[in-house]
Parts: C-alpha cells; sequence; structure tokens
C-alpha cells in the first residue's frame, strides 16, 4: 500500500508592492521569531503587482507556481490591500469577493482579507520615530496633515526623496520598528495572525511583546 | 560662468488653473477642459489632441505678446480654422483659475475672442474680452473688472464702483496688457498675473537628441527656461547649482523607477574657451521683419555628461548610451521638475507612454505629479494601460464624429459607476474598454456617448 504524502499547509500572502513585500516578509519574520523561530506552515509571500487584470494574475500564480511548489498543499489565502483608494490606482477597483470566491473555487481552503485601516502607510507611521531617522529628520518633526500616505509624501519630500506608493525601496521598510507597527496594528493584522497560527488570545492586545 | 548668477528666480506663482476654453482653431470645436492634478486627452490619431495643445498654449502666449506679435499670430496660417464645418470662425480662449490676492482667495475668469486675417476679411481685430472676479466663498456673485465688445471697452476703476470706465483699445491689443500700465489701479496684482502667465506643451516624443554633446546656448532666456533646453545635462547640471534640493528629487525618482541604476551625476566633459563666438540666425524669410525673432545663441564653454552606476555593469555608462525609455523618462521629470521651480501652472505632455514599458506607467504618474506640486498636468495618450491609472472623470474622451471637428468631453461623475460596472462585466481595464469603444462600430459609439457630458451652447 503506498503511504498517502503527508497534507501540508501553506499560507499564500498576496500583496500589490514592492515595497509592501518588503513589509510584509519582514512581519512574518517578526511572527516566526516569537514562534521559536519556526511557524506551523510554510509562507509565501507574493508581489501580485502588474499591468494586467489582479484576479487573472494571482490566479495564474496560484495555479502555475503555488501548487506546483506545493504539490500536497492545503492552500491558505491572505489578500492584503488598502481599505483606502488612491490616486493612480488600477480602474476598475477589484472586487475583493470576486477574487475570493475564485481562490476557493480553485481548491483554496480558507481565504481572508487582510485590510490595512486606512493603509499601509498609516501602519508605517504608527513608528514615526523610524521614518523620520530613514528620511534624516529631527526627531520632533511635526506630523504633517492627512491621511497616512499623503502625510509619507510630504515627509518623504523633506527628506529630498519621492514617495512612490509600491515602489520605494526595501531600506525603508528595513527602517522600521515592526513589533511597534503589529502593536500598533493587531486587530487589523489578526487575520494573518490566525493564518499563520500565531497564538493571539487577546483581541485588542497582542501576546507578541 | 558664475551659474548663481544667471537665474531669473521667479516668484511661484499664486495661480491654479481650474478650467480652460478654446475653439477656433485648426480643427478643434468649442473644448472645456476642467483640470485636475492629471488629465488625460484620448482620442483616434489624427484627430485632434495635439492640436488642442497648440491651441491652449497659443491662447496663452496670446495674452503676454506685444502688439506687433499678436498681429502676427492673428494671421497664423496654420491655426486658422479650414474644416467647412468651422471654416474660418473666430479664435476664442478663456481661463478659470484660483489666485488670492491681498492674502483673500478669488476666482476668476478671463477670455478674449479675435478674428482671423484670412481671404475675405479685412483685417484681424480682437472683437471681445471680459474679465470677471468674485470671492473664493459661498454665494459670491461674479463681478466684471474689464468688459469689451466689438466696439467700446470698459474696465472697473476703483473697487467700488462699476465697469464702466471708458478705454480707448487698439484691435491688435488686449484691455488686460493696457491696464498694466495703470500703476494705482486696484486690481493691478492680478493683471501681473495674467501678463505674465506662461504655461509649457512638450512635444519631444523622442528624447535622444536631448543627450548628445550640443554647443549652443540661447542667450535670450535664462538656463531654466523650458522654451529653450536643448540638452538635458546641461539643464541638469544648472539644476543641481541653482537647486540642489529639487535636483536631489528628480535623482531619487528616477533611481526609484529605474532601480538597477544605483546612483548617477553629471560630468564635465571639456572646455572651450577660446571659442566663445556670438551666432546670430537670420532669417531668409524676406516679407517682414521676423529676422528679429530668432533667437540669439552662444557657444557654450563647457559640456555635460550624465554617468549612471548600473550594478550589471563594470563601470558607469553615458546617458547618451540609454535606452529611448530611460532617456525620455529622464526628460519628463527634468521638465516637471523646472515647470515646478518656475511657478508654472499647467505643464503637458505628449504619449509620455512612448517607449516605456507599461509597468513603469504607474509610477511614473504617481513620481510626475508629486514632483509638479503647484502645476496641473494634462497628457495625451494611445495607451489603455496609462488610462487605467487615471481618475475616469479626468479622462477627456475625442468623439469621432462626421464633421471631422475635435471636440473632447468627459466622463460625467455621475456616470463613473455605470461605466466602471461595464467595464467589470466584460472583464477589461478602463483604459481597454474606452479605446474598444472609441475605435469600433457606430453602436459602440452611441454606448461611450452615453457616459460622457453632453456639450455646452
Amino acid at each position: 500500500m503506498v503511504k498517502k504524502d503527508r497534507e501540508e499547509k501553506v499560507v499564500v500572502i498576496f500583496i500589490e508592492g514592492e515595497t509592501e513585500i518588503e513589509f510584509y516578509k519582514r512581519l512574518v519574520n517578526i511572527m516566526r521569531a516569537h514562534c521559536g523561530g519556526r511557524l506551523t506552515c510554510s509562507v509565501e509571500p507574493i508581489d501580485a503587482s502588474g499591468i494586467g487584470k489582479y484576479k487573472n494574475k494571482v490566479l495564474r500564480i496560484f495555479e502555475k507556481r503555488i501548487k506546483t511548489k506545493h504539490p500536497n498543499g492545503k492552500f491558505y489565502i491572505a489578500l492584503c490591500y488598502d481599505q483606502d483608494v488612491f490616486e493612480m490606482t488600477k480602474n476598475p477597483p477589484i472586487n475583493w469577493q470576486e477574487v475570493k470566491r475564485a481562490f476557493l473555487d480553485d481548491g483554496a481552503t480558507d481565504v481572508r482579507l487582510i485590510k490595512a485601516v486606512h493603509s499601509l502607510e498609516d501602519w508605517f507611521l504608527c513608528d514615526a520615530e523610524g521614518v523620520f531617522q530613514y528620511l534624516n529628520l529631527p526627531a520632533n518633526t511635526k506630523l504633517p496633515n492627512g491621511n497616512g500616505y499623503e502625510r509619507l509624501k510630504v515627509l518623504f519630500k523633506k527628506g529630498k526623496k519621492i514617495y512612490i506608493k509600491g515602489k520605494t525601496n526595501g531600506d525603508f521598510v528595513k527602517a522600521l520598528n515592526m513589533e511597534k507597527i503589529l502593536l500598533a496594528n493587531c486587530s487589523d493584522i489578526s487575520p494573518l495572525c490566525k493564518l499563520l497560527g500565531v497564538d493571539c488570545k487577546h483581541q485588542k492586545r497582542c501576546r507578541i511583546k | 560662468m558664475e551659474i548663481g548668477l544667471l537665474f531669473q528666480q521667479e516668484e511661484c506663482s499664486k495661480m491654479e488653473l481650474l478650467k480652460l476654453r478654446t475653439g477656433g482653431f485648426k480643427n478643434i470645436e468649442d473644448t472645456t477642459l476642467e483640470l485636475s492634478d492629471l488629465t488625460a486627452l484620448v482620442s483616434l490619431n489624427s484627430y485632434g489632441k495635439s492640436n488642442l495643445l497648440t491651441a491652449i498654449d497659443f491662447g496663452i502666449d496670446f495674452i503676454s505678446a506685444d502688439p506687433k506679435h499678436k498681429e502676427q499670430m492673428m494671421r497664423f496660417q496654420p491655426g486658422i480654422p479650414l474644416n467647412r464645418n468651422n471654416a474660418l470662425q473666430n479664435f476664442f480662449f478663456e481661463l478659470e483659475a484660483k489666485t488670492i490676492l491681498a492674502g483673500q482667495s478669488y476666482l476668476f475668469s478671463y477670455r478674449y475672442e479675435f478674428q482671423w486675417r484670412a481671404k475675405g476679411k479685412v483685417s484681424a481685430r480682437i472683437v471681445s474680452e471680459q474679465l470677471e472676479i468674485k470671492k473664493n466663498e459661498k454665494n459670491q456673485r461674479y463681478g466684471n473688472l474689464i468688459f469689451r465688445d466689438d466696439k467700446t471697452a470698459f474696465y472697473k476703476s476703483s473697487p467700488t464702483g462699476r465697469c464702466t470706465t471708458k478705454t480707448a483699445i487698439e484691435g491688435n491689443d488686449l484691455v488686460l496688457n493696457k491696464l498694466i500700465a495703470f500703476d494705482q489701479l486696484y486690481f493691478l496684482d492680478l493683471l501681473k498675473q495674467l501678463n505674465s502667465l506662461t504655461i509649457y506643451v512638450d512635444h519631444h516624443l523622442d528624447a535622444s537628441m536631448s543627450y548628445g554633446p550640443d554647443f549652443l546656448i540661447r542667450t535670450d532666456l535664462d538656463e531654466l527656461d523650458l522654451v529653450g533646453i536643448r540638452n538635458i545635462p546641461r539643464t541638469i547640471f544648472y539644476l543641481k547649482q541653482g537647486y540642489p534640493e529639487k535636483y536631489e528629487l528628480l535623482k531619487d525618482a528616477y533611481l526609484q523607477l529605474f532601480p538597477n541604476f544605483t546612483d548617477f551625476d553629471l560630468v564635465e566633459m571639456g572646455t572651450i574657451n577660446e571659442m566663445k563666438v556670438k551666432v546670430k540666425i537670420t532669417s531668409i524669410k524676406d516679407d517682414d521683419d521676423s529676422s528679429d525673432d530668432f533667437p540669439d545663441f552662444d557657444v557654450c564653454d563647457k559640456f555635460y555628461d550624465i554617468k549612471v552606476d548600473d550594478d550589471t555593469l563594470i563601470q558607469p555608462i553615458s546617458f547618451e548610451k540609454l535606452s529611448d525609455g530611460a532617456k525620455r523618462m529622464l526628460l519628463m521629470l527634468t521638465f516637471a521638475v523646472i515647470a515646478d521651480i518656475k511657478g508654472l501652472p499647467l505643464i503637458a505632455f505628449e504619449e509620455p507612454e512612448n517607449s516605456l514599458h507599461p509597468s513603469l506607467m504607474q509610477s511614473f504618474l504617481l513620481a510626475i505629479t508629486q514632483l509638479t506640486e503647484n502645476c496641473k498636468i494634462i497628457i495625451t495618450s494611445h495607451s489603455p494601460y496609462m488610462l487605467q491609472y487615471i481618475l475616469t472623470n479626468n479622462i477627456y474622451i475625442g468623439m469621432p464624429n462626421k464633421k471631422h471637428l475635435a471636440t473632447f468631453r468627459r466622463i460625467l461623475n455621475s456616470r463613473v459607476s455605470a461605466l466602471l460596472r461595464d467595464v467589470s462585466e466584460v472583464g477589461l481595464s478602463v483604459g481597454e474598454y474606452i479605446f474598444e469603444l472609441m475605435s469600433d462600430h457606430e453602436n459602440d459609439i452611441d454606448q461611450l456617448n452615453d457616459y460622457l457630458e453632453q456639450r455646452h451652447g
């Protein structure tokens, strides 16, 4: 009798943008570190940015790359995005429920929507000190008005840089204190914690400290 | 050459352009553009996108031109409408803008109309002009500051009076230009803003010629005057000298768009101090004295190149050797930075997608709108990829019609959700959908019409 290969839990994190993928990779590393260096699943962070239709792209990656790489995978999908709509975002906007249904039809076990309220830039600014340091701005720099994205654009300009959403390089993310950000946005991030099997017993206060 | 002394330091314009309206130029029919930070014009080829940009440029230039140039402009043969359906129609131009005067925000509207000089018409002349203003507050009504018809012209001489002070004006001059000499006039600041209004329309579809060695410098313009820029490395050198912070922003934006380039810097290639020769290009025309209009050039005393560090190469490479897309991108970003420095209220780019990979378009738009903080941008485009990143109601569509006249209309705010629903149903992007409807059958044109604002008048 041929022994059936053991099922493997695979969490696939789809996020658009180079900055964003770097951020989520760091987030997963923090979670892994707090689980003794080992998660009970494989994690695949995927940059889903592109010029075509989002749904087609992520499903193609899922089918051709992820399923091939993990033939015995039991797939949990995290679709990460900003709740706010930004300038120069693709039109028409992504129908997240439609994408979710498509993944379930394609064999995913569970699909979670990880929404940054209001945007990932608001999360970044939870570590304003780190942002100021990266931009060589004084620690007492006043935060400008507006949403996180607008604030970050203004701060970057003060630091003689341009903030290009999805494009600003990974060095910026490396300068951020991820634990601070994680704690400040626990409730938004908790669906991802659950997918990764990170024990979070309190909804509002994360145990990761 | 002491670079710091060469710049004409310009006060940033306080004017924000809100709306432009023009017509009676080439095949342009009455067209209104409500400007957002980024506005796009799309249409089939040879429809009139470039003509519209030229008409706007022409309309703004006309305001500050001296009477002699105005006369020349009013018989500018390539601009005269020749289509049967708008032949010899008067040129008209109108702008609406917001400005700050003595700490108070105002909205104003300025328009003028002239008759072309053409066969069958006695002379070219300005036939109407109007300047209106109101406080930028609720329940305010426009009041005239200047009003002129075919025969008479009036202006408002005091804040409490009415627009009834008569003034004599020639047919080749605007009241706006004449009143600038009235030192005590209470709306002189506004007149100054309008008389110095400048925009820039970039036609560099091919940027490759802008990077090679170039030894001529126009002496009638300052180094960062967009009209006179012939060589991007030299321009960036001046930018670095005069506005180091803006240079850093430009560099950062560019390196983010091309992450395989790790750095770039300017290199001085050599000097030809002994060759300082003044060159005068004289006109070969003999019909008038327009030879005076040809610019003076100097032979420059230094050459510049931009060297790029590429992480895949063992040594820096000259910018001249880079791809067309890489060159054009730097040109457009440089022009945007300069437009911002100069306080231009508007800059336009023709088909920025040329030589640009679609994956760069979104980042390019995000970068260029940040570099031009106080300057509106108009682009023309044939790219569905580009279009999908532009707010749907900021897209103006040139609708094919049987008259072969060009008029651009935008997608109605109230129809945006219907359009997005239809787009989603057919599984296309907004750009693909619009181009498909524009290029297909009559039914599709009707469908497209259904999303657009109706023509005024």
